[in-house]
């Protein structure tokens, strides 16, 4: 291993993905906004101003039994996130064995379950309105346990985790089954990615798993996953306004906010960021073969932000059939990658 | 599973409101599920007060009647009209034709933008973002008639007893204008209507969920749009003269019962509006718009329904000796067609619930009164700001 390659790696992508990460919520936005006929927020302001402007709001204690571990979480999503970058990178690609796909869907997985700590260690002030039944009208009397709206949401991220990330996963294993191997760098390297020297004008003799017909297939499957997993329109009903309003978020305020946006801002690159080593062939590394690897990064986002601006929320009723419809597509794509 | 089997297990509660992003009006709803399926619901709505009635007492008729409008800044149009036939009735007055025509197309195009409103909130509440700011995309030329017809967006002011106000007189002109904008609205209204009602993921959120049956629509009162859509045929405009005797119009009606029922039934309504406006403007009668030779005195006491854009809506007063209202009363459709989503909502889903007590168009600015019902003495009155004071203070 090169060790000035390695602390390179490790000082710059971060930071350039953290950067870059702050415009795609403005990009999505904009997209949105021109499909719905209207202007749209200046670029930065969502994604970049926003968390300046959180930075500098009044700091509140949630109504949690673990305050400091609640507002903790959104840092170690930040953290776990570009963890996961490092590891499609090539200078991490012998640390500790971890740059494997397996590594990689386990983490992510992680990073799913930190919704589900989120809803169960807050409750809103609009969860608690009106605690009594009025018995003077004549409420309705129940033993009832009340659920507050954080709670619902951790209860449907239990569920979207349990079946509606599958095809993200499949659509992960099929470059792997194409390469014959769960290495991120094997993965690449069929591809035509040469690990010891990189330059950008290499990038035109790649040949990308997107074009066959089963990186096709497992392409979509990832897409769709993707959704699921930024918990994006379809797939928000973890924190629909109708009801739950912002979810496991809702009590977030100030910093705290700011990080869960960034939370959000860097899963939104690194899971691109994942698609286009997988399935281009051309993993983040220090260079000017970076520019365009963030510039293929803005694909999914851009995708999501199309999908997001013709679709309604999905319950549960949609959800299973659509998700199980994905991932019999991802199968369909293991399967033409086997064949 | 029996009713009974599912409700004793509904023990947990999801409080929604007073305040809520999905309930833009102040009414608190708890819904009882098992897992997220809604199996009881409650649905509480007597948490704003305006005591509008209260102030209307001892008040010239002329200013009471400017009052009505502002009991909703949605139908402000048909509480006014309303309020306004009943003293003409009740007065003999005579009103030219040609003010009822315009009568009719204020209350046409208010039944067009609520409509539209309705559109939109629906489509926000299912979170389709870009069918929601269609929606009031096009009812922004809506308003924009209104504004030509009247000069107002809000509270138009149309009616006066007697007939319309001059400025609200429509001339060759505005006629022209207004049949214009008449025709590119139809244009973009069928448009969204075939794009809307045709869209597989929106209909599969608003199809199968909020079923009203025909016989619990007639149980809990369900009133206009929300009645129609569970097969019952019924609208107060076929009893009301001015639009019975002038304009042929069809009634929309679906036997479906559920929220897509409540949809399509308001989107054939919108289409049926632009029918009677275009209806009006062509054979507008050539008259004055309004008869002053009347005189202001004692009236019986009156009752007058019509229908708004959201149902049902019921004007009642006396005029003492000076003209000067005694007793009004306003009843608003809000009033029992939320009741009646209490039972629509159960079988749904959490997140389709919202949609369904929401596919009622609730409007709770013209629904809270506090008036005190007595049963053990007989008797009903409204509660004087005194004696909410003396309440208060011997409650704290």
């Amino acid at each position: 291993m090169e060790w000035d390659t390695f602390a390179l790696t490790t000082a710059v992508i971060p930071v350039v993905f953290f950067a870059s990460s702050t415009y795609i919520p403005g990009i999505m936005r904009k997209i949105q906004a021109r499909i719905q006929l209207r202007i749209g927020p200046p670029i930065l302001t969502p994604g970049f101003w926003a968390i300046f402007k959180f930075i500098y709001k009044e700091r509140i204690t949630p109504v949690s039994p673990m305050p400091r571990l609640y507002h903790a979480l959104p840092v170690i999503g930040i953290f776990l996130m570009f963890f996961i970058l490092l590891l499609t990178t090539p200078a991490w690609s012998g640390v500790l064995g971890l740059a494997t796909l397996v590594a990689i869907a386990g983490l992510v997985k992680v990073e799913e379950a930190l919704y589900i700590f989120m809803g169960n260690l807050s409750q809103s002030i609009l969860s608690v309105r009106m605690p009594y039944p009025d018995r003077i009208k004549g409420a309705i009397m129940k033993g009832a346990t009340r659920r507050s709206f954080e709670q619902v949401a951790a209860l449907r991220t239990f569920k979207l985790i349990s079946i509606g990330s599958f095809p993200l996963y499949l659509g992960m294993f099929v470059p792997a089954v194409m390469a014959g191997s769960i290495s991120i760098m094997s993965v690449a390297a069929y591809q035509g990615f040469d690990t010891a020297a990189f330059g950008i004008r290499d990038i035109f003799s790649l040949s990308p798993l997107l074009f066959t017909a089963p990186g096709l297939v497992g392409a979509l499957a990832y897409v769709a996953g993707y959704l699921v997993v930024l918990n994006e329109y379809p797939f928000s009903i973890m924190h629909t306004k109708a009801d739950v309003i912002e979810g496991p978020s809702l009590e977030y305020a100030a910093r705290a906010r700011a990080a869960y946006y960034l939370m959000k801002e860097a899963t939104l690159i690194v899971m691109s960021s994942i698609f286009v080593t997988l399935y281009i062939g051309l993993p983040p590394v220090v260079g000017w073969a970076l520019v365009p690897h963030l510039l293929l990064c803005l694909a999914l986002p851009v995708a999501a932000a199309i999908i997001s601006a013709f679709t309604p929320v999905l319950t549960f009723k949609q959800v299973y059939p659509l998700s199980l419809g994905c991932t019999a597509l991802g199968v369909v794509g293991v399967i033409l990658a086997i064949l | 599973m029996a009713d009974t089997d599912r409700k004793e297990r509904a023990e947990v509660e999801v409080p929604l409101g007073i305040v809520h992003s999905a309930l833009l009006e102040p009414f608190r709803t708890r819904l009882f599920v098992d897992d997220e399926m809604v199996v009881d619901a409650e649905i509480t709505y007597d948490t704003a007060h305006r005591g509008i009635e209260r102030i209307m007492e001892g008040m010239p008729v002329q200013k009471g009647l400017i009052l009505t409008e502002r009991i909703c800044g949605i139908c402000s149009h048909i509480h006014i009209w309303n309020g306004t036939r009943m003293v003409e009735r009740g007065l003999g007055i005579e009103v030219p034709q040609r003010a009822h025509y315009i009568r009719v197309i204020g209350a046409e195009l208010e039944r067009l933008h609520s409509h539209l409103l309705f559109f939109g909130h629906a489509f926000e509440i299912l979170g389709h973002e870009t069918f929601s700011m269609r929606a009031f995309m096009i009812r922004e030329p809506v308003q924009n008639m209104l504004f030509v017809l009247s000069g107002n967006r809000v509270h138009y002011t149309i009616p006066v007893l007697g007939g319309i106000r001059p400025r609200c007189d429509i001339d060759k002109q505005k006629k022209q204008t207004l049949l214009s904008m008449l025709a590119t609205l139809e244009e973009s209204l069928i448009q969204f209507r075939d794009r809307t009602l045709n869209d597989s993921l929106i209909v599969s959120r608003v199809r199968d969920i909020g079923y009203l049956s025909k016989e619990d629509a007639v149980k809990y009162g369900a009133l206009g749009p929300n009645m129609r859509a569970s097969g019952i045929a019924y609208d107060w405009r076929m009893d009301v003269s001015e639009y019975r005797d002038n304009f042929d119009f069809e009634i929309a009606v679906s036997d479906g019962g559920m929220v897509v029922d409540r949809v399509a039934v308001r989107v054939a309504e919108c289409i049926e509006s632009i029918s009677i406006i275009r209806q009006a403007l062509e054979t507008l009668p050539d008259e004055e718009p309004v008869n002053v030779s009347f005189e202001l005195g004692p009236m019986e006491y009156q009752v007058s329904y019509n229908e708004a854009a959201r149902g049902e809506i019921y004007d009642s007063c006396a005029l003492d000796d000076n003209g000067r209202i005694l007793s009004y009363q306003n009843r608003t459709p809000t009033m029992s067609s939320l009741s009646a989503m209490e039972v629509a909502c159960i079988g749904d889903h959490l997140t389709d619930a919202t949609i369904t007590i929401a596919s009622c168009d609730p409007c709770l600015t013209c629904t809270n009164r506090m008036t005190v019902i007595d049963e053990a003495r007989g008797r009903e009155y409204i509660l004087e700001p005194e004696e909410l004071r003396r309440l208060a203070r011997r409650r704290g």
